[in-house]
């Protein structure tokens, strides 16, 4: 391409008017072709953008990648156990026996109404059997404070005895 | 997604993600860990890459936000020797090695005295030779604005080059 067509492109790439293709058509003339001597000062700007674009990564660069990749796979498996049907069912049916067990103790253990039925049958209803047996209960409390005033009267005697020898 | 269409799908913008790490890491190594980790985010959201539009402009975001948390790790030194041009297999004489190595100094200085996003949005045009709408898509800018960075950028560069060769630079 001619010196005129060229610098006519490179005053509209300065003014960001010029279409990619138009772009590429003067790096390759920057890179490729007879630089006329008063587009020389540019040419350095376009050796740059070309040393740029053929910067590439490491060759092995894929290779490392790829077995990075196989790593990460091992690390984290997603691999699950499958279990038979027959032995699905039987852990179903063990988790199920063990809860309806732990439900039963539970309640058995916590419901007041448990507790209150458990002395339910000793409760007396008849009235006649009633005043019986707080009469037997009144009888044996009668008893057993008769018992403990004739040992208290006993102990009271001997004390008075003993303070009269002492004090004669 | 299997592991063959992630090789011909996903892979391919290894080149294009390393170019946007290494640009703001500086250092090669550095830029490799980059892409490697988001290779390796894009490959565990395998099941989900159709869910987005635009696969690269989201990789690039990606390499963008990395690369930015690798400059700011604690561990984060910056190569002494410059990395990234490889051109003693093009030049044999030691001469002229020394110079073109100079002049590509030269011209990424110049660049790198670019703010940001001026600097981004002539790097994904001039070398990554991507479209107004792909810029726009992978930056999140609007491209009226994408145009004008493009304009300033070119503007400053060309100011820049004119002065050097004036000073004979």
């Amino acid at each position: 391409m001619d010196y005129k067509n060229i610098n006519h492109l490179l005053e509209k790439y300065w003014l960001g008017e010029t279409s990619l293709q138009e772009e590429e058509t003067l790096q390759q003339y920057f890179n490729h072709g007879n630089v006329a001597t008063q587009l020389e000062q540019y040419k350095s700007l376009f050796q740059y953008f070309k040393e740029e674009q053929d910067v590439m990564i490491g060759d092995d660069f894929e290779k490392r990648l790829l077995e990075q990749i196989e790593k990460e796979q091992k690390v984290v498996p997603t691999k699950v156990r499958k279990l038979s049907w027959m032995t699905s069912i039987r852990a179903i049916a063990a988790v199920g026996i063990i809860l309806m067990g732990a439900v039963f103790i539970f309640q058995n253990i916590n419901s007041p109404q448990v507790e209150n039925d458990r002395f339910a049958k000793y409760e007396i209803t008849d009235q006649d059997e009633a005043i019986e047996a707080t009469r037997l209960a009144l009888a044996l409390l009668s008893g057993k404070m008769r018992k403990g005033s004739k040992k208290a009267t006993k102990g009271f005697s001997e004390m008075k005895s003993v303070t009269k020898k002492a004090f004669k | 997604m299997d592991i063959k269409q992630f090789t011909s799908e996903i892979l391919p913008y290894k080149n294009k993600l390393y170019r946007f790490a290494y640009r703001i890491v500086g250092n090669g190594a550095e830029a490799e860990d980059v892409v490697q980790e988001v290779m390796i985010k894009l490959w565990k959201q395998r099941d989900k890459l159709h869910e987005y539009n635009n696969i690269e402009a989201w990789c690039i975001r990606m390499t963008k936000n990395l690369s930015i948390d690798k400059t700011r790790s604690k561990h984060y030194k910056v190569g002494i020797i410059p990395e990234g041009f490889d051109i003693s297999s093009n030049h044999n004489n030691p001469h002229q090695v020394a110079e073109t190595e100079d002049t590509m100094q030269r011209i990424k200085n110049m660049m790198d005295t670019l703010p940001t996003k001026q600097r981004e949005v002539m790097q994904m045009r001039d070398i990554e030779g991507l479209s107004y709408k792909e810029i726009e898509a992978q930056l999140e800018m609007p491209m009226n604005q994408v145009k004008v960075y493009l304009f300033r950028a070119r503007k400053f560069i060309k100011s820049q080059l004119i002065n050097s060769n004036s000073y004979g630079l």
